[in-house]
């Protein structure tokens, strides 16, 4: 075939083909356009239609509201066969400030071992406990140290010139590189005494983190290869679990199998430690029957599904709340089709301090605990 | 009286140097003929890509059919140039970055049309069409001054001997 043919063919191809499919596309377009004013004037031309999609809209956080309850009142999750002990939680709330202490200590003195005794807030009503192991875990964030990019551009007048309008360009006023780096850090540790074992992990320091949690996608028990459950869980926590889990275990195997365990965290180490309570129920099933949660300020961890299977395996878990805070309202119950409720008793008090930060914290949730103020929910 | 001496030029070398020029000229004609016929025929090989783009909703496959024209365009190309490959360092590096310059150049033209899209609607249906074309045509002519460099490579020799004669 001569060459200027071949050219002539691809090009009347080309044309057609780009009219036709052209054509095509303003076609569809036009197609839906006008479906669309089709069903807008026939929504319009019923007043019934209108007169119910508004009352939907007006109304539509009842609906909310009553989605909600409804989620709830099918939970039906059974009451721990074990009384709350107002004396055990007083010193679980202490562990949880201690084991925030620890994390802290470890993260600036990298020569610090671990050892609770020698922490601020460590006090007589821990001296007859021994600690058995400290947790030690990859920090969730990283340190991050930035450096300036246009250092060596000072010298040079011309390049200093020229990364100034690069960077008026790019919209960036202050380019900087930034430099990572992560170590391991504590979680948590492990205690003993005559009477039971007490396991804390420690949470976060800041109140707004929760904020993020708002988008909390969750994953099913195939997606994390070291812990087994029922329903969909927070992927957030999970990962994070999954980091810790070797070492929980290894921990609690040393333990006397024989005396009660109580696992214990505030805030996100409070869905750590029911995930850890879960993870020990399966890989060191005879200390299930002695396992005791209690959690503080804890996010909810999974959906309905999740939180009854959970209640069957550890029935005896108590839920500290402040009703001013924030945190355990997160994630939604029910927002952008995901589900998320608690499992375990409730207990609550109420302290307003006026923001996230002050009605979140542990020194909050201790001087309740300490004070008694915290109640059972109806 | 001085005599004078008249230059009289050996019919021998008047006519090889105007055997030398004549060679030279037909050797650049004969290069620039060859690197024009492969020119072309990358042109086509885009305008078909170009058609093949048109039909978006079966992406996958487009893009198979998409990688088997453009082995068979390379393959073409090298076949016109003799399968003169260079084995100069530069030249080998630069055709590397030059397969990454055209499938960036593809995916930015696809970029460009479906951004241009929000704003004309319509114009993202040729998205796919564009890419295709640019990325062939980009590929095309980097392998066609490929193969024309390991081909000048091979056939110097013609002219150092344009050059001796």
């Amino acid at each position: 075939m001569p060459e200027w043919r071949r050219r002539q063919i691809l090009l009347t191809a080309l044309g057609v083909g780009s009219m036709a499919s052209g054509l095509g596309s303003a076609l569809r377009r036009s197609t839906i356009l006008s479906r669309q004013a089709e069903l807008t004037t026939q929504f319009l031309n019923s007043p019934q239609a209108v007169e119910e999609a508004v009352t939907r809209a007006i109304e539509g956080d009842i609906e909310a509201t009553a989605e909600v309850q409804r989620i709830l009142s099918g939970l039906n999750l059974t009451a721990p066969p074990n009384p709350y002990e107002r004396s055990i939680s007083k010193t679980l709330i202490l562990a949880s400030r201690l084991a925030t202490e620890q994390y802290l200590t470890g993260k600036f003195n990298l020569r610090y071992q671990g050892a609770i005794d020698s922490l601020p807030s460590f006090g007589e009503r821990l001296s007859g406990y021994m600690q058995v192991a400290s947790i030690k875990g990859p920090d969730m964030v990283t340190a991050e140290r930035q450096v300036p990019l246009n250092e060596r551009g000072k010298q040079d007048p011309l390049l200093a010139g020229i990364n100034l309008i690069r960077s008026r360009i790019q919209g960036v006023a202050s380019q900087a590189l930034v430099e990572q780096w992560s170590y391991p850090v504590y979680w948590g540790f492990v205690l003993t005494c005559p009477q039971h074992h007490i396991l804390v992990l420690r949470g976060t320091q800041r109140g707004h983190e929760w904020l993020q949690t708002l988008n909390a996608k969750q994953i099913a028990s195939g997606d994390v290869p070291t812990l087994g459950f029922r329903g969909r869980i927070h992927r957030g926590f999970a990962t994070i679990y999954g980091r810790l889990s070797n070492a929980i275990i290894e921990a609690v195997q040393q333990l006397d199998v024989h005396k009660p365990l109580y696992l214990s965290g505030h805030s996100l180490g409070a869905p750590l430690a029911s995930l850890a309570a879960l993870d020990i129920s399966q890989k060191v099933a005879a200390l299930r029957k002695n396992l005791r949660l209690y959690t503080y300020a804890s996010p909810r961890l999974g959906d309905p599904t999740f939180a009854k299977a959970f209640n069957g395996i550890v029935p005896n878990a108590y839920r500290v709340i402040n009703q001013a805070d924030l945190v355990p309202n997160l994630p939604p119950t029910s927002a952008a089709n995901l589900v998320y409720v608690h499992a375990g008793e409730q207990w609550a008090f109420t302290s307003a301090a006026g923001d996230i930060g002050p009605n979140h914290f542990i020194s909050a949730y201790r001087h309740a605990i300490e004070n008694e103020m915290e109640q059972r929910a109806g | 009286m001085l005599g004078t001496i008249e230059f009289v030029p050996d019919p021998r070398m008047i006519t090889g140097r105007l055997r030398a020029a004549d060679t030279e000229e037909r050797v650049q004609q004969r290069l620039v003929g060859r690197y024009e016929v492969v020119q072309e025929m990358v042109v086509d090989y885009a305008l078909g890509l170009a058609i093949l783009g048109l039909f978006r909703d079966l992406l996958t496959p487009v893009l198979v059919i998409t990688v088997l024209l453009v082995a068979k365009m390379i393959w073409d190309i090298a076949r016109l140039w003799r399968f003169a490959i260079s084995f100069n360092p530069i030249a080998v590096l630069g055709q590397m970055a030059n397969t990454v310059g055209a499938c960036a150049i593809a995916l930015l033209a696809w970029c460009s049309l479906e951004l241009l899209g929000a704003i004309v609607p319509g114009i993202e249906c040729f998205a796919l069409s564009a890419a295709l074309m640019s990325g062939a045509w980009t590929l095309g002519a980097a392998f066609n001054t490929f193969f024309m460099n390991g081909f000048l490579r091979s056939h110097s020799r013609i002219s150092l001997e344009v050059n001796d004669a």
